[in-house]
């Protein structure tokens, strides 16, 4: 499935000598296989490979982390999980998948950081029995103190 | 900066806080500068504190927390949109780390 991607334009490595600046405008717009004897070798978009070691990083990460909350097992991806109550891992977890499945989409993993880092902010303040309970008692108003300048 | 009509007042949830606050504010006095400008101005707008700024998750979804140093300096607070307060709920270093 993935392999037609480098399917569309191959070129030997003498034709590639012959006709570089051609060959090299369009590596740029996608990718182009270099036939180099029996090996092969491909030319493409720097950004292009970055994008894809980038997704595959989290992908990867993402997938290690459901199947050890899949199989019951603690987290080894992200060991600050186990702090959080049943139902907020089961909603870490669900969030995760999607906020993957977005990113894959847009290419932007940006919000997939910003999430795994309010969770183990979250998860570091359950660690905290008396630091949870304060941030969960209401305040009320006739305590108040302004701050001032 | 000057006060704009719609910028939110920061107050402590408490007296009990004060101790806590004050000893921040004596301890990084520009990051706390930097910190009631951004509580004043856009509390809530991760933008405005790059890295700095956790939106709380689960039961704690109403809560956020401002890293004022990568250690273990702390500010929890809530906002009341309505009032535009900005309701400091826990200030200091991380009572377990």
């Amino acid at each position: 499935m993935i392999n037609t991607m480098f399917a569309d334009d191959i070129v030997s490595a003498t034709d590639l000598r012959n006709n570089q600046r051609e060959w090299l405008e369009k590596a740029y717009r996608k990718p182009v296989t270099v036939n180099y004897g029996r090996r092969q070798l491909a030319i493409m978009n720097r950004d292009q490979v970055s994008k894809l070691y980038i997704a595959l990083y989290y992908t990867e990460l993402v997938l290690r982390a459901c199947q050890e909350f899949r199989e019951n097992k603690e987290s080894s991806v992200f060991p600050w999980v186990e702090n959080l109550q049943d139902n907020e891992k089961i909603k870490f977890y669900t969030e995760l998948a999607n906020c993957t499945l977005k990113a894959s989409v847009a290419g932007n993993w940006d919000k997939l950081e910003i999430l795994i880092e309010d969770w183990k902010a979250t998860a570091e303040v359950e660690q905290d029995p008396e630091l949870a309970r304060v941030l969960l008692a209401k305040g009320d108003p006739s305590q108040y103190v302004e701050v001032k300048d | 900066m000057s006060k704009s009509k719609t910028s939110y007042k920061i107050v402590l949830e408490s007296s009990g806080i004060q101790k806590d606050w004050s000893a921040l504010e004596e301890e990084f006095p520009e990051r706390m500068e930097e910190l009631k400008d951004f509580l004043k101005n856009n509390p809530a707008d991760r933008r405005k504190a790059l890295g700095k700024l956790k939106k709380l998750k689960g039961r704690f979804q109403t809560i956020l927390q401002y890293d004022v140093t990568t250690n273990d300096a702390r500010v929890w607070y809530q906002i009341e949109k309505k009032e535009r307060n900005v309701i400091i709920k826990y200030a200091g270093h991380h009572p377990n780390w």
